[in-house]
Parts: structure tokens; sequence; C-alpha cells
């Protein structure tokens, strides 16, 4: 108990002395475990972990789902995408911002990354929601809430680290994130109607556009329902494995690219590089987290936080929200990847003990991780807004932001309440 | 530098395009000639540590790793120094412990006759090549961390997180 204390506390000084997350814990894992079981032992673990976290044929869905996320991204389909929701929803007060949370949605349809999506997103979106005289704090919160839809409506490059970490069926929580996806979506919509019921002025109604322009932006799709088709088909007709279908979707995707004028071979080059190296961040990460759990493991803290909740005679119920509670707050500080893999290791099998599914675990942390990507101080795709409109001040962001996180703990408060939500469609599948 | 790492970087992406056809065969060729491609795994595996190992010292060089900068309002520019001298070794640690692990795996293969179990490639030679990877990385770690304190230190890239 003590030393895994040591560790988390060893760890978290790094961390905020701006080490990077995987060398703080890569290091302090390494540190506990040459305390615990010696020298030669911590060295066999650092190269079984580097080993298993970047020779590993499962993992290779990250690089492949990123790949056909960035290759969409660049043959700039997100714009597309943001027109033809507007064909939805455009006409009303606060259309623009509804399309918007729409179109994040279904970029998320071929992006397993929040970050990623908010960032093509606001590309696209922040232009032409300013020009129309759009508030700043709404434009910005629509952006940073809707872009964390990147995560939970399949792929998602959390569900597999979830997958990965705990064995569990990477097609059946990929399923298990569209109902929870598309609540996402209406309560972001009803946070944006909620706003602009308070200020009117916050959201001008847009020209409508005409029939022609409509059916034009419609054609512009394609290429997102016929790759998501392809990969999510395939994954639950039975075809192709996770692994296989992101394999499938990424040379869609390319041949696609090929084809599109907007991408040069040059520009193809570039996405094959930068998704090479942010893959290998996650690699990284992967390996830190892994030489520290196997510390945090050998401490047995599990089994004591195990006894605790047993003999604190709390309901499941409430240890489930307790649970919830610690990865708000966690997600405030860490970043999210990290934060997952060295949470799952203790708080799994204290929820899998209390009779809970798997999957429906996993959507619940996807959710929360969502939370905190838009919570301050550390709100990952907080940054990415002020990385592409950097004019618009954190403090205008964060003012945006009360409605959108309010629907999200309701959000995850229903999930957690009716597990049904969620596990109903993967079981329908599978 | 910029040169060697353009190629680097280049030689990366092409293990993932790989990585991607490697795949598409693989599906194809069950689905439809009812033959998958039988060292399809184990290419995967070997081009995903390419990928990797390769990815290693570009991003350490570029302090592309993702960090959490909650703290950075409170220190002027002095305090950076330390705070990149301190990452750059705490990096340098972690990769040249695995460089020299690695090459004791290497070494072990070697006698042992190791070979992967489909296509018989002999693991040493990819062993060697991660650990001489993982020592370049804290190489570049250690470069990082001493051009910190001089006047000319490594320009970081703009990195963006992957949640």
């Amino acid at each position: 108990m003590t030393a895994s204390l040591i560790g988390f506390l060893a760890a978290f000084v790094l961390i905020f002395l701006r080490v990077p997350i995987s060398v703080s814990l890569a290091l302090t894992g390494f540190g506990g475990l040459v305390a615990l079981s010696g020298w030669t032992p911590a060295m066999s673990s650092l190269v079984m972990s580097v080993k298993s976290s970047t020779m590993s044929y499962t993992l290779s869905v990250l690089p492949l789902f990123i790949l056909m996320g960035n290759l969409v991204a660049g043959a700039g389909i997100s714009g597309n995408l943001f027109k033809a929701a507007q064909l939805f929803v455009g006409r009303q007060r606060g259309g623009l911002a509804m399309g918007t949370i729409l179109a994040c949605g279904g970029f998320g349809a071929v992006c397993g990354s929040s970050a990623a999506t908010a960032a093509t997103m606001a590309r696209v979106a922040i232009p032409p929601m300013r020009e129309l005289g759009y508030a700043d704090r709404l434009t910005a919160a629509t952006l940073a809430a809707g872009g964390t839809l990147g995560i939970l409506i399949p792929p998602s490059v959390i569900m597999v680290i979830y997958g990965v970490s705990t064995q569990t069926h990477i097609g059946k929580l990929f399923a298990a994130g569209i109902i929870p996806g598309i609540i996402g979506i209406l309560f972001y919509m009803a946070a944006v109607k909620w706003t602009v019921w308070r200020d009117p002025s916050s959201a001008p109604v847009a020209p409508d556009a005409g029939w022609a322009d409509k059916f034009a932006t419609l054609k512009g799709l394609w290429p997102v329902i016929a790759l998501f088709s392809l990969v999510m088909g395939g994954i639950y007709g039975g075809w192709f494995t996770a692994t296989e279908a992101a394999g499938i979707g990424a040379a869609g995707a390319f041949l696609f690219a090929l084809t599109h004028k907007s991408l040069n071979l040059k520009a193809i080059g570039d996405i094959l590089v930068d998704t090479a190296l942010v893959s290998t961040t996650l690699f990284g990460i992967l390996f830190g987290a892994s030489m520290f759990v196997e510390f945090i493991n050998l401490t047995g803290i599990h089994k004591v936080l195990e006894v605790l909740i047993r003999d604190s005679g709390a309901s499941p119920f409430g240890v489930v929200l307790i649970i919830i509670g610690i990865y708000i707050v966690l997600g405030c500080l860490l970043e999210s990847i990290s934060m997952i893999l060295i949470t799952i290791p203790i708080f799994f099998p204290i929820v899998m003990a209390l009779g809970y599914d798997p999957v429906w675990f996993g959507i619940i942390v996807v959710v929360a991780v969502e939370i905190g990507l838009i919570t301050p101080p550390i709100g990952v795709n907080l940054f990415v807004i002020r990385s592409i409109a950097p004019d618009i001040s954190m403090r205008t962001i964060l003012s945006g932001m009360g409605p959108f996180i309010t629907v999200d703990i309701f959000r995850i408060l229903l999930l957690a309440a009716v597990p049904a939500i969620t596990i109903w469609l993967p079981n329908l599948l599978f | 530098m910029n040169h060697i790492e353009k190629l680097v970087g280049r030689v990366a992406a092409f293990a993932l395009l790989l990585l991607m056809v490697v795949v598409l065969i693989d599906v194809i060729g069950r689905g439809l000639f009812n033959a998958p491609l039988a060292s399809g795994t184990e290419l995967t595996e070997m081009l995903m540590a390419v990928m990797a190992f390769l990815a290693f010292p570009l991003l350490v060089y570029r302090q592309r790793d993702i960090t959490v900068d909650l703290l950075d309002m409170l220190g002027g520019t002095a305090f950076k120094k330390y705070q990149i001298g301190l990452a750059s070794l705490c990096g340098a640690v972690v990769f040249g412990l695995t460089a020299s692990q690695l090459a004791v795996f290497a070494k072990r293969a070697i006698s042992n006759g190791e070979i992967s179990s489909e296509l018989h490639f002999p693991l040493t030679y990819l062993w060697w090549f991660m650990s001489v990877m993982a020592a370049l990385t804290a190489i570049a770690a250690l470069v990082v961390a001493i051009r910190a304190f001089g006047t000319n230190p490594v320009t970081a890239a703009e990195t963006q997180g992957m949640d």
C-alpha cells in the first residue's frame, strides 16, 4: 500500500514537472520494480513492456484507424460534413452550432480521436460561425464538446486501449458506443438550444440554401458513409476482426485520398509520417503505463481496495458513482490514455466483482474521459480550440462550457443508471 | 540533422504503409481465395516494431511526447531550461536502460538461434535494430538536455494529443 502510494506520488511529481507521461510512468515503474523485486527482473520487465507495446498485432489497429481518420480529414471531407449537417438543422436559431455537433458526430464515425475531431471540425466550422455573428463562447464550446464524440462514436482509440487492457471484445465496445453517441449528439444540441434560449443574440439565424446546393453537398458525403459501412459492417458481419477492419478502412481512405484532387502525393506522405509519429507517442504511453502497472500490481493495492470496498457496505451503484467521480476528477488533471491504463487494473476487477458488464463499464470510462477532455485545467479539447483560434481566450471558451458539461454529467448518470442503453445493441449484434 | 530526420520519418511512414498492405493482402487472400497470408501476423508485429523504433528518436528529439503543462505558468525561461533538462535526462535513462537490455536479448537470440516461427527470420537482427534505435533515442535525449542550456536549444515541434 505504502509502496504504491509513493509510486503514484513520484509519477505525478514527474508528470507535473513536465517530464513526458510515457517516461514518467516508465521510470517510476522501473524504480518500483527494482525496489520490490530487484535489478534483473526490473530490466527484463523493461524489454517485455517495450516489446508488448510496440511488437503487437492487436495494437496495429491504432495506427491504421488513425491513418484512416487523418486521410479523410486531409481530403477535406470535414467541410462536406459541415455543409450537409446544415441541411437538417441549419435554419433555426442556433442551427449552425447544432449542425456542427451533428458533423462532429459524423466525423467521429471515421475518426477515433477526440482531439483530431475537434481540430478538424474547428478548422471548417469556426470561420463560418464567426462570420455569421455567433458568439465566440458558443462557437468554441460547441467545437470542444462536439469533438469529444470522436472517441465515443466508433472507431475509437480509447475503446481499443480499454479493450486491449481488459481483454474485452473491441467490436462489442464499438457497437456499444453508437447509442450513447447519439444521445451525446442530442444532449449537446439541447445544450446549444439552452445557450441560445438564454442569449438569442449569441446565435443569429443562417440564410436558407437552395435545393440544388443541398443535393450537391449530400453527394460529398459518400466517402464517410462508405468507409463507416465498410469498417463497421465488416466487423458486425463477422467478415473481419477490428485489426483487419482498420487495415481495410485505412486502405479505403488511402485509395480515396489518391483519387482526390485536393491531396497530392507529398501531402499523403506527410500524413503517413505524422500518423507514424502520433501512433508511436501512444505506444510510448502504453510502454510507460505497462511498466508502472506491473509495479502497482506487485504492491497489491487493488486487493486492499477490493477489501475496503467490500467492507464499506456501499451499494454496487454507489461504488460505480464513486469510480465515476474519481474519473472525472482525474480527467481534469491527467491525459486520458495514461489515466485509463493506470486506473483500469485497479477499478476493472472491482467493477467486475460487483457483477457489471465489461462492455458497459468501458463505455462509462469513455464518457468519463470525454468529460475530462472539456474540463479545466487539463482539458485537451480546450487547448485544441485555443491552438486553432488563438484569438479566443481560454476565459471565453470556459464561459461557454457550462451547459455542455452539465448535459455530459446527466448523460453519464443516465448511462450508469440504465446499462441497457449501452449493452442492448452489442448484445443484439454479437 | 533535418535531412536525417526526414529520411527516418519517411522510412517509418513506409513501414506503416506496408503494414496496411499486409493486412489488406491477408484479408483479401482469405476472403476471396481462402488463402490468408501465413506470415501476416508476424510481418505486422515486425513492421509495428520497426515503425515505432524509427519514430522514438524523432519524437524525443523534437519533444513531441505528450506532457502535462499545468505548471508552465509558474516558471520563467530559466525554469524552462531545467524542465527540458530533467525531462530529457529521464528519457535518456529509460531508453538507455532499454537499449542495454535489448542488446542482452539480441546476444541471447544469437546463441539460442531464435528464429521467427513462420518466416524463419533470425530474431537477433530485430533485437539489435531495436537496441540501436533505443540507444539513438537516449543520445537524442542527451543532446536535447545539453543544448537546452546552450545558446541554440533544439526546436520543439507543435504537438496535439491523441485522446
